[in-house]
């Protein structure tokens, strides 16, 4: 290897996160990403239908002109029934706004097929698009383990129904689906994408299939119990809604995995559930928990970054790492910064890390655990915080630092359809809160020690009325969505209907 | 009677404001019989005990179901019919109450027992294994078509059959156990029970005179008289009825002891007369019709009834101007032959309030005057004689509206078709619009009104806020929306323009699971289907038509 050819974003960050994680957070994604990642790789492969996308992408024309060349070469080749549906579309603009706007829902929709997400329904709506930097891929792979696997299978189904009906393959039941039917491209086999790494440890299972993991396992548990209480309305007319409380699930994950990426597998970050709006001790330590998250994110990506240093210092590859001399010669002439400022940033940071620590192996990891964020446009607290904020978790407008943890009654809807299972009697809201915390480190009211558990992580504690009235709001919540009775004494009974 | 007891009872009446005297465990067996109101249901209980049936009453706290209980007892005990009683349940363990109960069944006597929800359901729970109590666990938890507690109130006749068929199934130990739930009882709204309390209550506060020595300097005119006078008034009465009802419909509920608080906050500000002169305040800040909208005035029910309707906030063409002026109006003015001309807003809004209690006019009349329409119509929903058909069509299409404002009003289909709208987006926020691909016929859905089951003999009046929009032949666990108030007012609200987007969010969820359970009963198939957009961005609703055979799109311009 030459000087100049360490390129500081793929040895310090890529390399990590894929050998880590298993995906790659380091662009903003939206949800829409999401479930078109997710599906793509629950249905084995992706359409990228450019007949489709002349009519959602609103600066097309459906059919093109002579000098539209790189289209037109393809238009003579499609088959009569496609012609005939982009020319209905380029005559009935009204109609066309349906697709257009139904599938631009997400505001993902770009110029480029292979760029863009849909406000998907089906495995013909799948694109190569790439902004769920394959999280798609790490969750089919937990969707998919062991011979049960009603998630999974419940998205297979809905994903690839037919035209018409049959005795294997269900008919299209919902409006997307069949909206797109005339411009579907049936005959055209779904591309693989190719994953240039493997998938990382964090996956591994036990011989009895069950997976190491407490977190991955309990995600594994909230989508097959949301599966099982869709599956009958699902397979009815509520597709769509099945296809939404799964992708906001998969979001839900994501955010779930990605934030405790610092934490033993013992311990999950608190996220304390602000949901009482006049409840002030409650809100301050909610964005206390929140900032948990960076702290999370970064000790996960200082620790495998120290452990780099040491590795390159042990074998010696480029000099030694572990004094000052070396360490600076590596910034300004080893490492390729692809960017003079970096360069400057990088010895700034690390000239200030020197002043408060002796040991440069830790100094230059702390400066390259900064410098992250400073490489890449989005490091994984932001991409978590964006995606926290579309799916309803975490609250819209305030200040970066300073956001709480809410629960947007969709949301509300999927946890609650993630966390009952089939056939169970009512659950209690004390009972609810117990499992969310277990499982997914959710606190909101309704254990008796909150604080307890807060000051385990220092979080100032909360006033016991304020966190009465927190669980009061969330009984409500559910109550006013058909998902809880409230009886006398403040007993609240939670089931989901089916 | 002494003068220590003369005090006690004034003590105990005007505790009762502040609900601790209203609890029955601590009153005097004579206190809790002057506010004792004998009801239907008092004597359906004692009949169905000496019938040999077991009686649970539950409800929420301050129901009266201890108070109920006691009065049961006592009559029992007078007429020499033996039983055993557990009033004190939440201060007795599971095994205690159940055991209690076997050595009633073992002595042959009935059981009564006042319990609250959450602990019944634990009791039932605890009951699980035990053979001889089989139908009482059933009674609580078996599947709602049968279940006691889920089919205390009724909305359709098949319903009750189902229930009356599980019960024959049953046997006769079905019929061996009733559960009467208190937190029905149209505590508001039932004027056998409402007036003759505030007879009785009025009854003490009458007795209620002032030692010489401690009037301050100011009284010269006792307040607490006026509104003795007052509130005995059957004009007054009447008109108080009409807005306890109005609050009832709008879904706030009330227990006895909320309502026993009301009226003696109306009569004496739940102090005595040297108190009631304190704070600046005078004779008319201490008046029944100030005290109903006393800010000061603690409880769920005042803030209800200042939140539905205050009359000194509602515009009444009618009359304002003359009580502005001073100029006569239709009114029997208590204790008075004719009213001064207010001297500024505040005391022109205590003479609205005065007035509409003092009015010669219909409750009805004097509502419909200052209400809106829409609250008109709702209470139209409760009114059995109704068109109900065409009720449910206006429901319809009003829903219809909701997801699809720009619709074509004329086409009739938006009143016998409910769409079953639905959007579709990955990220929360605000949808571009609806879109439509199924519908189910307003020909099988029925309007239900809630009625207490026949097993209970019409043995009290149930809270009615609500009307149940649900499939024909509704059992529960079928498809229904529940119509209140805040359901028809954003329906309303709708029909006349406001946008989805600003619609409570709950409104829209409610809504939305109703028309997500309607899909599971409509099929998902058909040849040629067509969608219909309701596109709030551009303000209108376009259809689209897809052959799945030729998989093309059909009509278009």
């Amino acid at each position: 290897m030459h000087k100049l050819d360490f390129d500081f974003r793929k040895e310090f960050f890529e390399d990590i996160v894929k050998s880590k994680l298993g995906y790659t957070p380091w662009i903003v994604a939206a949800p829409s990403h999401m479930a078109n990642g997710l599906f793509r790789e629950i249905v084995g492969g992706y359409c990228n239908n450019e007949v489709q996308h002349r009519v959602v992408n609103a600066k097309t024309k459906p059919v093109p002109d002579v000098n539209d060349h790189r289209f037109y070469k393809k238009y003579i080749e499609l088959s009569k029934q496609q012609k005939t549906a982009l020319k209905f579309m380029q005559d009935n603009s009204a109609q066309r706004q349906i697709l257009s706007q139904t599938f631009r829902a997400d505001k993902t929709v770009f110029t480029g097929v292979g760029t863009s997400s849909y406000t998907l329904s089906h495995a013909q709506h799948t694109t190569n698009d790439n902004h769920d930097r394959d999280f798609g891929r790490w969750l089919t792979h937990v969707l998919q383990q062991g011979e049960k696997r009603p998630a999974y299978k419940l998205l297979y189904s809905l994903l690839t129904q037919g035209v018409t009906r049959s005795a294997d393959v269900p008919p299209m039941s919902d409006a997307l689906s069949l909206m797109t039917l005339p411009l579907m491209q049936w005959d055209i086999e779904p591309k693989q994408r190719k994953y240039d790494y493997d998938l990382p440890a964090n996956l591994t299972y036990t011989t009895s299939g069950s997976f190491i993991s407490p977190l991955i396992t309990a995600i594994r548990i909230a989508f097959d119990r949301l599966a099982e209480n869709d599956h009958d309305s699902a397979m009815r007319n509520g597709k769509l809604d099945a296809l939404r409380r799964m992708t906001t699930l998969a979001c839900f994950s994501f955010y779930l995995h990605l934030i405790n990426i610092g934490e033993p597998p013992s311990r999950k970050l608190p996220l304390l559930l602000y949901l009482e709006r006049n409840s002030r001790t409650i809100k301050r330590s909610s964005q206390e928990s929140y900032r948990l998250v960076r702290q999370s994110t970064d000790r996960f990506l200082y620790n495998e970054i120290r452990d780099k240093v040491v590795e390159l210092d042990a074998h010696g590859q480029f000099g030694r790492w572990d004094n000052q001399f070396d360490i600076q010669r590596h910034i300004q002439e080893t490492i390729n910064w692809h960017r003079a400022k970096l360069k400057v940033d990088c010895q700034t940071f690390y000239d200030g890390y020197r002043t408060t620590t002796n040991n440069e192996i830790d100094a230059i990891a702390h400066t390259f655990t900064d410098m992250v964020g400073m490489a890449f446009s989005e490091t994984p607290a932001t991409v978590a915080r964006a995606l926290g904020v579309k799916i309803g978790l975490l609250t819209r407008g305030d200040r970066r630092e300073n956001k709480a943890y809410e629960l947007h009654p969709d949301l509300l809807e999927v946890l609650v359809r993630a966390t009952i299972p089939v056939g169970e009697e009512p659950w209690s809201i004390q009972k609810l809160a117990l499992y969310w915390y277990d499982q997914f480190g959710i606190l909101f009211g309704g254990l008796g020690d909150e604080n307890q558990k807060l000051a385990e992580w220092e979080i100032a504690p909360i006033d016991v009325n304020e966190l009465k009235r927190n669980e009061q709001s969330l009984a409500q919540q559910l109550e006013l969505s058909g998902y809880a009775q409230s009886y006398a004494d403040g007993v609240v009974l939670v089931s989901v209907k089916r | 009677m002494d003068n220590h007891q003369k005090v006690s009872l004034e003590e105990y009446f005007l505790d009762l404001y502040n609900g601790h005297s209203g609890i029955a465990e601590k009153a005097s067996e004579d206190n809790r019989a002057r506010i004792h109101v004998d009801t239907l249901l008092e004597s359906k209980i004692t009949e169905w005990l000496r019938a040999g049936r077991d009686v649970i009453l539950t409800g929420s706290p301050g129901d009266g179901k201890t108070h109920l209980l006691q009065q049961v007892k006592a009559d029992m005990e007078q007429r020499g019919r033996e039983l055993q009683t557990e009033q004190d349940a939440s201060q007795k363990t599971g095994e205690e109450i159940l055991l209690k109960w076997k050595m009633a069944q073992a002595q042959g006597m009935p059981f009564l027992l006042a319990i609250n929800h959450a602990p019944l359901r634990g009791l039932a729970e605890l009951a699980k294994d035990d053979p001889q109590f089989k139908v009482f666990h059933d009674a609580i938890f078996s599947n709602p078509s049968k279940s006691e507690i889920t089919s205390f109130v009724l909305y359709s006749k098949e319903q009750w059959v189902e229930f009356e068929k599980s019960q024959q199934a049953q046997g006769s130990k079905a019929n061996a156990l009733m559960i009467a739930n208190l937190t029905h009882r149209a505590t508001l709204t039932d004027k056998k029970f409402v007036l003759p309390l505030i007879e009785k209550l009025v009854g003490i506060a009458s007795n209620m005179t002032c030692v010489e020595r401690d009037l301050p300097p100011d009284c010269t005119r006792c307040p607490i008289q006026y509104n003795v006078k007052a509130l005995s008034n059957g004009v007054v009465q009447k008109h108080l009825l009409a807005i306890l009802e109005l609050v009832a419909r709008r879904g706030h509920r009330a227990t006895v002891r909320d309502l026993i608080a009301l009226i003696v906050y109306m009569l004496t500000r739940g102090v005595d007369c040297k108190e009631l002169w304190q704070e600046e305040r005078d004779f008319s800040d201490n008046s029944y019709y100030n005290l109903a909208y006393d800010p000061d005035a603690r409880g769920k029910l005042f803030e209800a009834i200042r939140e539905v309707f205050d009359p000194g906030n509602f515009a009444d063409t009618a009359v304002d101007l003359d009580l502005w002026n001073g100029s006569k109006v239709d009114a029997t003015w208590i204790d008075e032959e004719t009213v001064s001309q207010p001297a500024n807003l505040d005391a022109l809004r205590s003479l609205k309030r005065r007035y509409f209690f003092e009015s010669n006019e219909k409750s009805k009349v004097l509502l419909k005057r200052v209400l809106s329409k829409t609250e008109s119509r709702f209470n139209d929903l409760f009114n059995e004689e109704q068109d109900m058909r065409r009720e449910v069509e206006n429901l319809v299409e009003q829903i219809n509206l909701f997801y699809a404002p720009h619709a074509n009003k004329e086409d009739y289909s938006y009143r016998s078709q409910l769409r079953l709208w639905n959007s579709h987006r990955y990220s929360v926020g605000s949808v571009p619009g609806y879109f439509a691909l199924r519908f189910y016929s307003a020909e099988n859905l029925e309007l239900y009104q809630p009625s207490l089951n026949p097993k209970y003999e019409n043995a009290m009046e149930i809270h009615r806020d609500h009307v149940l929009l649900g499939t024909r032949y509704w059992l529960p666990g079928d498809p229904s929306l529940r119509i209140d108030w805040e359901m028809f007012q954003a329906l309303a609200n709708a029909a006349n323009g406001t946008p989805i987007d600003v619609q409570p969010y709950h409104i829209l969820r409610r809504l939305d699971l109703f028309l997500q359970q309607l899909g599971l009963l409509v099929s998902n198939y058909a040849p040629i289907e067509t969608i219909e957009w309701s596109d709030h961005a551009r303000r209108n609703v376009v259809r689209l038509r897809v052959n799945r055979n030729e998989r093309q799109y059909e009509g278009g311009s």
